[in-house]
């Protein structure tokens, strides 16, 4: 069953100290207040999430360049990448022609591709599979009741003091993803409008604000409003830093950053990073990749049909927040990944399109990433019903972020059974974390 | 049988409030007083027993003064407006069951206006519709008419919904066809497209995993056997026939090899008897032992849908393996007043009376959705929003609830997931927006001293006690009372006219008590 209705985290209810009772507030709320700020992850370094929801197609993301099945007429006649069209990486794999940006990074070093990422047994409903990736488990297991990011900030960062306001940011999107759902003392942002993020009071505005302040301020044994408070609470501490970051010059040019709420989201998060807030975990979001038709047009396949609008989007998003990165000297402290709940069929369907799938592949990119490709080709021979299979699990993807890149345990996130029969051995098939970064300074590009 | 049991416990006021909260977008006063006076039976019943029409609030809507927003109401022309033209319907219908009925199937039989939209195309033109006498078809003949093209995914996405809320309370299997012969939902979920011998699996794989039996039920083959069954139901879009974007069945385009799903082997020779065939199939599939929850007798439709029934009325957070949720999925299926199984109104009508539904451990627990809670807003305050056509889209998309635009194809995420600092800040924006000097109008405000609402300008507590009663409809914490009493205070301890200060104390009270924790449950 998908865990679609998520509920809280009842074991810490108990031991939690409600920050929206006085006694507890945190000193963020109290905004004249600096003292015990979080010197959890401390160092600057930086991880964004970006969602392709729907299901991306890999094989036509990243396409095999060299496997005669990818080409066979049976497999993709009518939107296959015709062969030559496709971006060359390593000789083994090309990008799909609309990410020219992502090529580029991927030349500069800084860009990795792990192929055949998924899980055992996998499911092809979009909600129970998206539910796997954002809660961090798999079939077989107990869902948990916390997303796998916000495990990992609890194992991480409880008992470090205070976070800020805008440690964790959803941005572009108008809920908090389940990957982010929720810390035990903290409860992360959601920001899909910088302009919409204002506290209006048309009049007596000073007394009401206050008023609203202090209805959100008082301890609570109801789960329910105690988390309308801690929402309350978060909104009030961040609506003058996301004023500050929203304002904050573009460094590429106007319209660089497409519409729609990838766009947008990753224009606001350089932005955040960029103003000097110490957000360290980015949460961003693409729909539209169930492209069971018109995913490309038979006429073009190359610039027709939803596929390529979508990594059009997808790579000029991208690419303007990593130029934006590059530009002001912090391309060094993020690391990006993408995930898709699952990848598409082998063979195409009758409709311009292709059905659910399983195993697929994802990028990594930024300073922090040692270019490449990882996790061995897709064995397009060895189908499982039509499908890819996997050979690297997304909880082994995650983990090499958490240690490589955090230098914290991903054991704990995972459960320490899980880390050592799947995730340990996964580890070496995947080193696309450069191992000296970390130092002061940031110079590594 | 403890859950299904009718409630037979207290009936006052609050009761019928909770009532209204849950079952209606509300009530306004007049109605709870109704309500409270009649009983728990003769108010549901009220509630359950509605027409398919509601014959006065479409005369009200075409009576409406001229405005530019009263005009976009009675004809919508994009998504805007047609949002604006069913929460007008939510605030002011009489059948207000109907329309959380029609907004619970828009959840559950997703389609979403922008893929919709894509699916029509944008060679639309004037065609043979009589305007342009002498013109044919022909590819480049005419220019493309965006305004008719928008015309025609306005009346896609009306019908869809004038479907969901006329059938919506009849049988469910009967709706489950209608709705896979939607054109909306044919062009949504792509079975427009799905053609034989290349099937693809779109609507097969979701009409069981969203529409039905939930996930787990069913095999990977069994999606793309009924993929299989589904093909050449699909949509005329002819230039010829003047692009009628209707229901057509393509009979060449069907696959005519047998078909196996669930050890059934068909293969019909009637247009769209293989799709009939299969719904039945569906509904009245057991659920297996290998699946969770496992009911040796109550097909999983009937589990699934009673239960995403239950989590629409009494909590999201109940999972669908409580023991209540067999009792209701056993009458859904088994219990047949009127003839027929899976009968929408008769299920209410129980649910709405059982021992579940008014466990009092239930109220004031769930996060009303955005429509909750700017319908109820509205509803329950008596207070007149200026731009239905406009803000009120705009507002719910800002919540996170774009109407007629669901984020996928489940639906909308209830509960926690409506609640995040964005949201809340726009609907305490909300509130600021209903306090101004345009919907809460002078002769608003003033209405509480004229009609001895309360005893006078400077009985604060009588105001506080107000809006306690029409919106929180608890009680309310000790703190928040003295927020409220101290903003009151405050603005009377300062300058200005008795009057001006009164209406300040009245637009602030609006704005606050909308921004209080309780206000955002129901």
């Amino acid at each position: 069953m998908s865990i679609k209705r998520r509920t809280f985290l009842k074991t810490g209810l108990s031991a939690m100290a409600y920050f929206s009772a006085a006694a507890t507030t945190p000193n963020w709320i109290i905004r004249s207040a600096q003292a015990l700020q979080s010197t959890c992850m401390d160092d600057g370094r930086i991880f964004i999430i970006v969602q392709q929801a729907g299901g991306n197609d890999g094989l036509n993301t990243v396409i095999p360049r060299t496997d005669p099945i990818y080409y066979a007429p049976t497999t993709r006649p009518k939107i296959g990448i015709p062969q030559g069209a496709e971006i060359n990486l390593d000789g083994l794999n090309g990008l799909h022609p609309k990410l020219v940006q992502l090529a580029d990074w991927y030349q500069r070093g800084n860009l990795a591709v792990v192929h055949n990422v998924g899980y055992l047994n996998p499911n092809l409903s979009h909600f129970t599979a998206t539910d796997y990736y954002e809660f961090g488990y798999v079939p077989g297991q107990l869902a948990p009741l916390q997303g796998w990011a916000a495990r990992f900030y609890d194992n991480a960062c409880l008992g470090h003091g205070d976070p800020q306001a805008l440690f964790m940011a959803a941005t572009g999107k108008s809920s908090i993803p389940n990957t982010f759902f929720v810390p035990t003392n903290y409860t992360p942002p959601a920001i899909n409008s910088p302009s919409e993020y204002v506290f209006a009071a048309s009049n007596d505005s000073a007394l009401r604000l206050q008023a609203i302040h202090d209805l959100n301020s008082s301890g609570t044994v109801l789960p329910e409003i105690d988390f309308l408070q801690r929402s309350a609470n978060v909104a009030e501490a961040s609506v003058a830093d996301i004023a500050v970051a929203a304002a904050t010059p573009l460094l590429v040019s106007s319209g660089s950053y497409p519409t729609g709420s990838l766009g947008s989201g990753l224009q606001l998060a350089s932005q955040i990073i960029r103003a000097g807030f110490k957000t360290r975990l980015f949460y961003v979001s693409q729909g539209g990749y169930d492209t069971h038709a018109n995913q490309a047009a038979q006429a073009d396949p190359i610039n027709g049909g939803d596929h390529a609008t979508l990594l059009d989007t997808f790579d000029k998003a991208i690419g303007a927040f990593l130029t934006e990165m590059d530009l002001s000297g912090n391309l060094g402290r993020v690391v990006l990944m993408t995930f898709s709940e699952f990848g598409r069929r082998v063979n195409e369907n009758g409709s311009l399109g292709t059905d659910h799938g399983a195993a697929n592949c994802l990028f990594v990119a930024g300073g922090g990433v040692a270019g490449g490709v990882y996790g061995g080709q897709p064995d397009l021979v060895n189908q499982i019903r039509g499908n890819l299979a996997y050979k690297v699990d997304f909880r082994s993807v995650y983990s090499r972020v958490i240690e490589s890149w955090f230098g914290q345990q991903a054991s704990p996130v995972f459960g320490s059974d899980i880390y050592s029969q799947i995730i340990a051995p996964d580890l070496p098939k995947i080193p696309f974390i450069r191992g000296n970064v970390g130092a002061n300074g940031w110079t590594l590009q | 049988m403890a859950y299904i049991e009718p409630y037979t416990g207290a009936w006052s006021t609050d009761e019928a409030a909770h009532l209204g909260r849950r079952a209606a977008f509300g009530f306004r006063p007049d109605e709870q007083a109704s309500r409270a006076a009649i009983g728990l039976s003769d108010s549901v019943d009220a509630l359950v027993d509605y027409p398919a029409q509601d014959a006065a609030l479409d005369a009200a809507i075409q009576s409406l003064p001229t405005t530019a927003d009263n005009d976009l109401i009675r004809n919508p022309t994009g998504k805007r407006s047609l949002q604006g033209w069913w929460v007008f319907r939510m605030v002011y219908g009489n059948q207000p069951l109907q329309e959380q009925l029609t907004l619970f199937l828009h959840d559950t039989l997703v389609s979403e206006w922008a893929k919709v939209a894509s699916g029509v195309s944008t060679n639309v033109n004037n065609g043979n519709d009589g305007s342009i006498t002498g013109q044919t078809c022909t590819t480049g003949t005419l220019a493309p008419d965006s305004s008719r093209r928008g015309q025609i995914i306005l009346r896609l996405m009306r019908d869809q919904n004038e479907l969901l809320r006329q059938e919506g309370s009849g049988a469910y299997e009967e709706l489950l066809r209608l709705v896979t012969r939607d054109p909306a939902m044919l062009i949504y979920l792509d079975n427009r497209l799905n053609i034989k011998g290349k099937a693809q699996e779109n609507y097969a794989r979701e009409i069981m995993e969203l529409f039905s039996m939930g996930v787990g039920n069913y095999t990977e083959q069994d999606v793309q056997e009924i993929a299989r069954a589904f093909t050449g139901e699909t949509i005329n879009t002819s230039c010829a026939a003047d692009f009628p974007y209707n229901y057509l069945y393509n009979a060449a385009q069907h696959d005519t090899n047998s078909k196996t799903v669930f050890a059934d082997t068909f293969n019909f020779a009637g247009a769209g008897q293989d799709t009939d065939h299969v719904i039945s199939l569906i509904v009245n599939r057991i659920s297996g032992a290998s699946v969770s929850p496992a009911h040796s007798t109550l097909p999983a439709t009937a589990v699934y849908m009673a239960w995403k029934l239950i989590t629409w009325f009494v909590n999201e957070a109940i999972p669908i393996d409580h023991p209540a949720v067999p009792e209701f999925a056993d009458y859904f299926y088994n219990n047949q007043p009127n003839g027929y199984r899976y009968d929408v109104r008769e299920f209410l009508r129980a649910l709405l009376k059982s021992q579940l539904f008014w466990d009092p451990a239930y109220r004031h627990t769930m996060y009303k959705s955005p429509a909750d809670f700017l319908a109820m807003s509205l509803r329950m305050l008596e207070v007149r929003e200026t731009s239905f056509s406009s803000q009120v889209g705009s507002y719910l998309n800002g919540m996170g609830m774009d109407l007629l635009e669901p984020p996928n194809v489940g639906g909308w995420l209830h509960g926690t997931p409506w609640i995040n600092s964005g949201s809340i800040i726009r609907r305490y924006n909300y509130g600021n927006r209903l306090s101004g000097t345009s919907i809460a109008t002078d002769a608003y405000c003033d209405a509480f001293t004229t009609n001895a609402i309360v005893s006078g300008t400077t009985d604060h507590a009588g105001l506080v006690e107000f809006f306690r009663a029409r919106l929180i409809q608890t009680d309310l914490r000790p703190s928040d009372q003295s927020v409220l009493m101290n903003f009151l205070q405050v603005i009377e301890s300062g300058s200005g006219s008795a009057t001006s200060k009164f209406r300040r104390k009245v637009r602030g009270l609006i704005h606050l008590v909308m921004a209080t924790p309780q206000y955002q449950l129901k």
